[in-house]
């Protein structure tokens, strides 16, 4: 812990950065000054939010982030607070409290509405509780009731029986995930609840006595859980629980990467909640700030306390549209709100915080079961990557489904149910792409034939699917990604642009789809891919930065028809010296078609891929997916990737690896 | 009055020599003449403009040296998006 220098890392730094983005319409001059006194009266951890409404309301709110590996800071904050009333008194206690103790609640939020208004005002203190299950019910709830008698007088009982209202209904998969405490406001209690899936939303509010019109709540529901990548629904208790809702609304990107945040805009500006000046304020937040960048100046305690930490640390911020808030008063009336995330970061912070945890093989598939369990959206889809487009959705649910498909844990066999149903519902042309805005594709649908017919060999979508990507065929027995005859056009052309890249011959995905098709299609692929192999054994990726992946789908569609002619191939894998988790799954799966020392080979490979798995049961992004110009005919040796950053493409593949070697 | 060379080299030896101890009392805002005093106050000649531009200087130095492949990594999106068909 480094407590001197990090004490000089005020959250008013992160509003410092913050204002040269913002527009003096939206956050005016003395409005600016309120916020930064009120920030550099709080805790020295740089990590807030600003809550602006959207609509013409110069109201903001401050928000800060406090997580359980920053409690170091709190000790001589809390020491030198002298309480001015009740509601500050008791903040100063739970911070005393949890800094002593975090188990089963790993960061705090801090609420400060209209701060600086006149009155004497408290912070609204938010609990994140740990999943159910991660720190044990019995220690979480022991914890739980420590901080909120600690938050008001009482407090425990009114937390008591809405916990225990909400438990009692929640559905399956579902979770209470934030405690709020509304210290300015009457003591009022907000209980946050994750993963609720829109067949569940109706039923869920009637059973624990919603008194509002679910019905109509529930359109909302859906049109955003199909919008972003996670929605939480906010009930309150005062102490019954009152007709009002909240529906928060979270993306995993911020929105230079998410096109989706503008169809959320579309949809708020349709219901009268959001102002046009707002949105364009607002909406396209999402900068990282680099100090060693030209113009880019630092805060000056940030600045000395950079200079004071080791050699290798390097600060940097972030600043982005965290999410969105749909809220409901208690007549029905919608409302909405945006929040602004500024936060500071160590690069050897986040080193340390993603340190590899060692565990057994057992061990680490069951960990990585339940990473992937925990991923699956509310729409029943896994996302990952992040190019121009968004996140891919179809075309890595179609691969996670056919990992989970493949897992004796009926859990994993209810996800992959529900996640076929969901691509079956957004099928196009008989096909499967990259996501909802892409056509569709050689690759995804491939992926999506072997999942579907992993759960289901007679499911008829798959005959469907193999006619569509049979479609993909070159004159020369290869395969492309984009048919002849599937449409691509681009935001801003309004000519079609060269897409004959795109369109070539890509033999990562005819080595994927060989495993996909059946009867004479894929006797004509195979042939294909003998002949494409290059002299070192290899298949070389178009879509990838390297080709052990594509290599080793090759040589699996070809050991599944021919036991010899793999020699090459396999030297070749045999050779390989990945660094990072995606190519060492890849490269065990493809060992598994050699010899004895091969497979001996590749049993280590598991036990190494075991070591390397995160705490929270993913593997490091390791698939450096390629987005070249649609123009671009081979893989350039510069080209740009786009990692896997969620972990989940890694991840599926690396169980993938682990059960193949059971 | 130093050269610009000189109170350059001074903001470099003042980062290089600091100490937790030199944190405290500082600004959250960008304010490098704060910096500049609180280098003066320790005996280090030097002014705002050397100050930006030492820390510039530290954190390229550091870079150089792999201190941020994390971030390295993150790329933001590029390319133009393509519409449904």
């Amino acid at each position: 812990m480094t407590i001197a220098e990090d004490a000089g890392l005020s959250p008013a730094g992160c509003l410092a950065l913050l204002w040269p983005l913002l527009p003096e319409a939206l956050v005016p001059p003395a409005i600016r000054e309120t916020l930064e006194r009120t920030a550099a009266d709080l805790p020295p951890v740089p990590a807030v939010a600003l809550e602006f409404r959207l609509v013409d309301d110069p109201t903001i709110d401050l928000h800060q982030l406090i997580e359980a590996e920053q409690r170091h800071l709190l000790p001589a904050y809390v020491a030198g607070r002298t309480a001015t009333s009740p509601g500050e008194a008791s903040l100063v206690a739970v911070l005393s409290d949890w800094m002593e103790d975090a188990r089963g609640i790993p960061k705090l939020f801090l609420e400060w509405d209209r701060p600086g208004d006149g009155e004497a005002t408290a912070p609204g203190v938010f609990l994140a509780l740990d999943p159910p299950g991660a720190t044990g019910d019995a220690a979480r709830r022991k914890r739980i009731v420590a901080l909120a008698e600690r938050l008001s007088p009482g407090g425990w009982g009114i937390a008591a029986a809405a916990i225990d209202r909400v438990r009692q209904v929640l559905p399956t998969g579902a979770s209470i995930n934030f405690l709020g405490f509304m210290l300015g406001r009457d003591d009022a209690l907000r209980v946050n609840i994750r993963h609720i899936r829109p067949d569940d939303f109706v039923t869920f509010l009637a059973a624990v006595g919603w008194p509002g019109d679910a019905v109509a709540a529930s359109r909302h529901f859906e049109m955003l859980v199909r919008s972003c990548d996670r929605v939480t629904i906010a009930l309150d208790f005062a102490p019954e629980l009152q007709p009002t809702l909240g529906l928060e609304v979270f993306m995993e990107s911020g929105p230079a990467s998410e096109p989706r945040f503008a169809r959320l805009f579309d949809h708020f500006e349709a219901l009268g909640v959001c102002a046009p000046e707002r949105r364009a304020a607002l909406a396209l937040l999402d900068a990282r700030l680099l100090p060693e960048a030209d113009g880019q100046d630092w805060p000056a305690a940030w600045a000395m306390a950079a200079a004071v930490r080791s050699d290798r640390d390097l600060p940097w911020l972030r600043v982005r549209l965290s999410h969105l808030k749909l809220s409901f008063d208690r007549h029905g009336t919608p409302s909405a709100k945006a929040y602004v995330a500024v936060r500071h970061f160590w690069s050897r912070g986040e080193a340390q915080a993603r340190a590899p945890v060692p565990r057994s093989r057992h061990q680490a598939r069951t960990a990585a079961l339940e990473f992937l369990l925990e991923r699956q959206g509310q729409d029943d889809l896994w996302r990952d990557f992040a190019i121009a487009n968004g996140a891919s959705d179809h075309w890595v649910t179609a691969l996670v489904g056919f990992v989970l498909a493949n897992q004796p844990d009926p859990r994993a066999r209810d996800a992959a149910d529900r996640a076929r149903r969901a691509l079956l519902r957004g099928r196009r042309g008989g096909g499967w792409g990259y996501n909802a805005a892409s056509p569709p594709d050689a690759d995804s649908t491939a992926w999506a034939i072997r999942f579907i017919r992993a759960l289901d060999p007679a499911d008829p979508a798959i005959v469907v699917a193999e006619a569509f990507l049979a479609a993909h065929f070159l004159p020369d027995g290869g395969l492309t990604t984009y048919a002849p005859t599937t449409a691509i056009r681009f935001v801003g052309n309004a000519v079609s642009r060269d897409d004959s890249g795109w369109r070539g011959r890509h033999d990562c995905v005819a080595a994927n789809a060989a495993s996909a098709l059946t009867g004479a299609a894929r006797a004509r692929l195979l042939a294909s891919l003998r002949g494409a192999q290059a002299a070192d054994g290899s298949w070389r990726a178009y879509w990838w930065r390297h080709d052990v992946y594509s290599t080793a789908l090759a040589i699996e569609a070809l050991a599944a028809v021919e036991a010899d002619g793999l020699g090459r191939a396999l030297a070749w894998m045999r050779a390989q010296r990945p660094d990072n988790a995606f190519d060492l799954a890849w490269q065990m799966l493809a060992l598994r078609h050699g010899g004895p020392a091969d497979r001996d080979a590749a049993s280590d490979l598991a036990d190494r891929l075991a070591a390397d798995q995160l705490a929270d049961g993913s593997w490091s992004a390791g698939a450096d997916m390629l987005f070249p110009d649609p123009a671009t005919p081979h893989r350039a040796p510069e080209a740009t990737c786009y990692p896997d950053l969620r972990r989940t493409y890694t991840t599926a593949s690396a169980l993938l690896a682990l059960e193949a070697w059971r | 009055m130093s050269s610009g060379t000189e109170r350059l080299r001074a903001a470099m030896d003042f980062l290089r020599q600091a100490s937790a101890a030199d944190v405290a009392g500082l600004p959250a805002r960008v304010d490098y003449d704060a910096l500049a005093e609180r280098a003066a106050a320790r005996g280090f000649e030097t002014d705002a403009a050397a100050m930006a531009e030492a820390f510039r200087i530290l954190v390229r130095m550091r870079l150089a040296h792999g201190g941020r492949a994390s971030v390295a990594r993150q790329k933001t999106a590029t390319g133009q998006p393509w519409l449904r068909r």
